[in-house]
């Protein structure tokens, strides 16, 4: 799904409203933009100034004073050394290079505030439309596609409008001090080195490109080598029984080759261009060392010496800014896509949302009244039909059948995890769609089929659905699970997701956790499936607890633990086939009898093959 | 320094080429050093010697010099113009030659270095398959792969970069040095006074920015590992309408991201500066000495000039090196980590039996003792003695851990036996070659593994260039076929895991029992491998399989007596040895093991029957009492019934 997502921004020629875009978040600190731009331009000036100052000193200080000195001595005089102009200069130098190093000092201060703080920003703004995307957006994306979004393209993004603004905008400054300040010395030398200039631009843009176009196909074959890698690790059993080590080895070659193949272009491409670059440089260089070597020597010189020498430095650096922009310009194209995933990740809009004037329920009674239902996921593929259905406040109801039979989905509309696409459903006789989503949901205690913790402690896993629980009621709601064994390991940490715990474990935390909400409507989505039978033997004691004083709904794989149910349904093809209490299905002989019998019978076997 | 010195073994033959880069390297960076000198002889010579009207006779001064001096025209008057063309050409065409020379050296040690990466990833990647299954079970996967990819990658960038980089620096600052003391060796001296304050001072600073920056990562990893954590759990989120928290959760990890990254920012801001300040110190110190020698006559303006792109030459490189060191650092660990997965032994595939005819498949196991680790005083199979008949349909039953899938891993030989033998056909099972061994046994795994491509090339696993067709038919006896068809998209084409394609534990399992039956083997094993799947389905499997399995030693581990009841022969193995074998019959009459799960079917009709008959009383009071609730409801059922 991800592909088909990244398909619709390969459009080109966007990176001007997308820069817009991300200046826009920049522009939100104005001082900290306008004293990076005005600290970068100050180090553009000062470098552009540079050759003239060299020019000036070797001009009114050094020639001067070394023809005299040569005059003097050639006169048999023993010359006077006169060190003041030359000190001057240096303190000149040297206090250019301060300003240097206190714009540098500034720029880069901002810069990184900027990053830092839109980066900060952007993240903020994706998690938080990450919370409210609904369902039916998870159901499409994958975890580690939405993961990189936050992690790495936010990256990319800001570090193109702090570091890589930086290069651009000096780039520029000292591209247009350099051509102003040679034009007011000499303009035919001028003239010169700024031709070099969009040979330079459309050369570095040119060679640019290539290298991006060769490096981006390298990192594809780099994630199609570690897909490799990591696959055929895993696979490893199923190549070792089957004999097949040579032949992905051998396959495998095809696409490092293909990963050396682009690696080596991108390198190539990167080799020829700095030597080009500067090589046209130096051709202007050249022409500079003919003309203004001409006119130094010319009676009378039209120029000095320093001129030439200045002329000289500007055509040989004239090559950076052109770099630094056509840089700037590769690194806005290499992360155009990033920055537009991750514009339209956040303009999307969730399916779901409160809608205006939703009101907050009360304490929810727990009936509950499906009104001629109908719902899909996708469109065409109808997964309940007309379903009319009605719980009573305090009823325990569980829900069997045969996978994708509407059995989730059902409790999926409850939860309003999706809404109906037809139909009306009610609780409390209130149509939920004219309810917030915030009201229902904390009422809800749910308990769904891979459980699912949060790095922590136990504690903190319990107390999720309420942070101010007291010491009791946390021991009280492990104890109606019958997770009395983590009374004294409520302070162990549980790891990332979980880890630190075995399956069983993790479900009665959550099953803790659920509990101690104090749901108004409790729903368990076959969540014993993943408990071994000793932990299921205790949820079962603790269900029966759970049940008491409220609607309970109830999903279960192994129909033991839905015996007790005040009611049954048999779902079959999002229609309800059967709907009685155990024994009035049992004896009926139907749909259900078949079912129980066949599991009890495999289940019996298993545990005997288990112990 | 061994670590690093292992670079060139993995350079292999290509090493010569990565020196012949290095050379080419040094003498661009010489020519490099001849640019500052040409416009010292056009300041010095040539300008002074015009115009002084030919009066001043211009001599060589230094080796350099002289060398350029050969290139050029007679120092006559009228050679003015010849004289600036001859400079400018000897300038073009050092220029040229410099960048000739590193497009070259570049290009070189990309090639080679490429070259080089290419080999080691097939050597690693080629090295890995062929690890036995042992050193897999004790090394974590997410590891090895970062091995692979991170690894060679910080590999790649050393050859390719930090080598290349530090080389041509310190080129740099030698060639700048020498040139400077050719001038003048005091000059030459004083324009490198802080060069070595600006060098250690980038070391020590690195040190440092790497502590910071690690932190920094780290924060930054916990940031993602927050977001990762609550989009796995979503729908918990969502679930406890905790959406709220969650934002703050994240949010107070964000903003600590930020005050590292600030932190990290704050650091190199002290940095960058100071060391500009160094560089401009020194290039100001460098021009009044400068000036002052050359106002002392001791140098001429020409060499003054000249000085001055020396000097600016040899502070600038002193900045960066310290950074390439600092990130050189990772190589050697890196190099290391390679080398111990390159060091560890391949497993060995040869053996006397190696191809010929088919195996009958005449199984013996004595004696059989075997532990995973030789420190577990506990064996997984304990002295496991029985014999399988060729063409027979066996089933192996017995509880978790009592060493059925142990079994089969010592009939693949993916592990030895630590005492007794296993014969195959009469010979023993190490002078099998694995590789003919394997080919010949077609096993489907307890946990079935799908390669994300097309379902056809997952079926057509060991055989890329089958026909369709023939993918269909086995397709057919897994009793995929038909869901492949309608519910997959692109049906054979359609590829694993892309586009949110997902298949079921069963669907999974059903298609590698399409894998292995279209390998046709001699020795067909099933390890468990209908578990997900459905009991009419599995049924369905069956009866397609009998034809194939007929003539066909086939070995079946199950779980569910139902599907074993028709084997030849069950084994019923307990706490690694053999408890009970025989037909289904044998094992019934014999009232062991066996017969007591079998009666679990019995037992429970009965069950069923009492616990009706008992609450027949209690659910009628039960729910005559709700009735009248439910009316209403029963009416709506009708009407969709």
């Amino acid at each position: 799904m991800s592909k088909l997502n990244e398909k619709k921004f390969k459009t080109k020629g966007a990176i001007i409203p997308f820069l817009r875009k991300l200046f826009t978040y920049s522009m939100k600190y104005p001082k900290w933009v306008w004293g990076f731009t005005i600290c970068v331009l100050l180090v553009a000036v000062v470098e552009a100034i540079f050759p003239i100052v060299w020019m000036k000193l070797l001009d009114n200080v050094i020639i001067p004073a070394v023809s005299q000195y040569k005059d003097a001595y050639a006169q048999g005089l023993k010359p006077e050394l006169d060190l003041n102009g030359l000190w001057n200069f240096s303190l000149i130098f040297f206090a250019m290079g301060m300003v240097i190093a206190a714009a540098v000092y500034g720029f880069i201060g901002f810069a990184g505030k900027i990053q830092e703080n839109v980066m900060y920003e952007i993240r903020q703004e994706l998690f938080i439309k990450l919370q409210e995307l609904s369902f039916s957006f998870y159901d499409k994306s994958a975890v580690g596609w939405l993961l990189s979004r936050i992690s790495s393209d936010t990256v990319k993004v800001t570090e193109l409008i702090s570091w890589g603004l930086i290069e651009v905008v000096w780039g520029i400054g000292m591209l247009v001090f350099c051509v102003i300040i040679m034009f007011a010395y000499n303009w035919q030398l001028a003239l010169i080195v700024t031709t070099a200039v969009p040979v330079l631009t459309v050369v570095s843009i040119k060679i640019r490109m290539l290298i991006l176009q060769y490096s981006r196909e390298a990192r594809r074959y780099n994630s199609e080598i570690t897909a490799a890698f990591n696959e055929h690790i895993n696979g490893i059993e199923v190549n070792k029984s089957m004999v097949q080590e040579e032949r992905v080895s051998r396959e495998f070659q095809g696409l490092s080759e293909k990963m050396r193949h682009s690696s080596y272009k991108s390198a190539y491409y990167s080799a020829i261009f700095m030597p080009l670059v500067i090589f046209i440089g130096s051709v202007a260089a050249t022409v500079v060392i003919y003309f203004g070597g001409n006119m130094a020597v010319a009676l009378p010189p039209t120029i000095t010496v320093g001129t030439l020498a200045a002329f000289f430095g500007y055509a040989t650096v004239m090559f950076e800014p052109v770099l630094d922009i056509s840089r700037f310009y590769a690194q806005a194209q290499g992360s155009l896509s990033a920055g537009e995933r991750i514009f339209s990740l956040l303009d999307t809009k969730p399916v779901i949302y409160n809608s205006n004037g939703a009101k907050d329920f009360n304490k929810i009674k727990g009936d509950i009244e499906f009104e001629d239902i109908t719902f899909h996921y996708e469109e065409g593929k109808k997964v309940i039909e007309n379903m009319n259905l009605k719980i009573y406040a305090g009823e325990s109801i569980a829900l069997v059948g045969e996978t994708g039979g509407g059995k989730s989905t059902i409790i999926n509309l409850i939860c309003r995890f999706y809404e109906p696409t037809g139909g009306v459903l009610k609780i409390d006789g209130l149509d939920y769609k004219d309810m917030t989503m915030h009201s229902l949901r904390s009422q809800l205690g749910v308990v769904l089929q891979t459980p699912h913790l949060f790095s922590g402690t136990v504690k903190e896993n319990i107390i999720y659905g309420r942070a101010n629980a007291t010491e009791d009621e946390i021991t009280e709601a492990l104890r109606q699970v019958g997770a009395e064994d983590f009374i004294h390991r409520l302070d162990e940490e549980v790891g990332e997701g979980g880890e630190n715990l075995s399956m069983g474990e993790k479900q009665l935390v959550s099953f803790a956790r659920a509990v101690l909400a104090d749901p108004r409507i409790f729903i368990m989505d076959e969540a014993t499936s993943s408990v071994d039978t000793i932990t299921e033997a205790n949820i079962q004691r603790g269900i029966l607890g759970i049940m008491e004083g409220r609607t309970s709904i109830i999903i279960a794989h192994r129909l033991s633990t839905i015996k007790h149910c005040d009611r049954i349904l048999v779902i079959s093809k999002g229609r309800i086939m059967e709907d009685g209490s155990h024994y009035d299905l049992m004896r009926r002989k139907g749909m259900y009898y078949n079912l129980y019998t066949r599991q009890l019978r495999e289940q019996r076997e298993k545990e005997m093959l288990a112990t | 320094m061994k670590s690093f010195l292992k670079i060139f073994e993995i350079l292999d033959k290509w090493k010569y080429h990565y020196i012949t880069a290095a050379v080419l390297l040094l003498i661009s960076v010489s020519m490099r050093m001849l640019e500052p000198k040409i416009l010292q002889i056009v300041v010095d010579k040539v300008i002074v010697f015009f115009l002084s009207d030919g009066k001043t006779r211009m001599v060589a001064d230094d080796a350099v010099s002289k060398l350029i001096y050969n290139f050029l025209p007679e120092w006559k008057l009228e050679n003015l113009s010849i004289m600036l063309i001859y400079l400018g050409v000897i300038f073009l065409v050092v220029s040229l030659f410099r960048g000739l020379f590193s497009f070259v050296s570049s290009a070189l040690s990309a090639s080679s270095t490429e070259k080089a990466m290419k080999k080691l990833r097939d050597k690693l990647f080629s090295h890995i398959q062929q690890l036995p299954l042992e050193y897999y079970s004790k090394t974590p996967t997410g590891e090895l792969v970062q091995r692979c990819t991170g690894d060679v990658e910080t590999i790649r960038k050393f050859s390719s970069m930090h080598v290349v980089e530090v080389l041509r620096l310190t080129a740099v600052f030698i060639g700048a040095f020498t040139m400077m003391a050719l001038i003048n060796i005091n000059y030459a001296l004083i324009a490198v006074m802080f060069v070595p304050v600006i060098f250690f001072g980038g070391i020590f600073f690195f040190r440092k920015e790497g502590k910071i920056w690690r932190e920094h990562e780290k924060r930054q990893d916990k940031l993602t590992s927050i977001v990762q954590e609550n989009l796995s759990g979503i729908r918990v989120v969502k679930a406890f309408a905790k959406e709220q928290y969650e934002i703050e959760k994240f949010t107070s990890m964000n903003k600590e991201k930020k005050e590292w990254g600030l932190k990290l920012m704050g650091l190199h801001r002290i940095f960058w500066p100071s060391s500009d300040f160094f560089v401009h110190l020194q290039i100001a110190i460098s021009i009044f000495a400068g000036g002052y020698f050359a106002l002392s006559n001791t140098i001429t303006v020409g060499e003054f000039v000249a000085f001055y792109s020396y000097a600016t030459l040899v502070t600038w490189p002193m900045r960066r090196v310290p950074q390439l060191i600092s990130e050189m650092g990772m190589t050697s660990v890196a190099i290391d980590r390679l080398y111990s997965i390159l060091d560890t032994e391949e497993e060995k595939y040869e053996g006397k039996i190696n191809g010929g005819k088919k195996i009958l498949g005449n199984i013996e196991f004595k004696d059989v003792y075997f532990r995973y680790d030789k420190n577990d005083p506990h064996y997984v199979l304990n002295g496991a003695s029985f014999k399988i008949n060729a063409c027979e349909n066996i089933a192996l039953l017995g509880p978790t851990g009592s060493g059925k899938s142990t079994i089969i891993s010592l009939l693949l030989r993916f592990y030895e036996p630590e005492n007794g033998t296993i014969t195959i056909d009469g010979k023993n099972i190490n002078e099998y070659s694995k590789t003919y061994l394997r080919h010949k046994f077609g096993v489907v795994l307890q946990k079935p593994f799908l390669f994300s491509t097309t379902l056809k090339d997952n079926i057509a696993y060991v055989q890329p260039d089958t026909e369709l067709d023939e993918v269909i038919e086995s397709a057919k006896v897994a009793n995929i076929h038909r869901i492949i068809e309608e519910i997959f998209p692109k049906s054979y084409e359609t590829v694993v895991g892309e586009k949110g394609v997902t298949l079921s534990g069963g669907q999974k399992q059903r298609v590698t029992l399409a894998r292995t039956l279209l390998k046709n083997p001699d020795i067909l094993v099933l390890d468990d491998s209908t578990s997900s799947v459905d009991s009419e389905t599995e049924f369905e499997i069956q009866k397609a399989l009998r034809g194939i399995i007929e003539d066909k030693t086939t070995i079946v581990i199950a779980h569910r007596i139902t599907s074993i009841q028709d084997c030849d022969r069950i084994i019923v193995l307990d706490k690694g040895k053999v408890i009970e074998s025989g037909t289904h019959e044998e094992l019934i009459a014999n009232n062991g093991f066996y017969k007591k799960i079998y009666d679990i079917q019995v037992s429970i009709e009965d069950e069923i029957n009492d616990e009706l008959s008992e609450n027949r009383e209690a659910s009628n009071v039960k729910h005559e009492t709700r009735d009248s609730k439910r009316q209403p409801l029963n009416g709506k059922h009708e009407k969709i019934k």
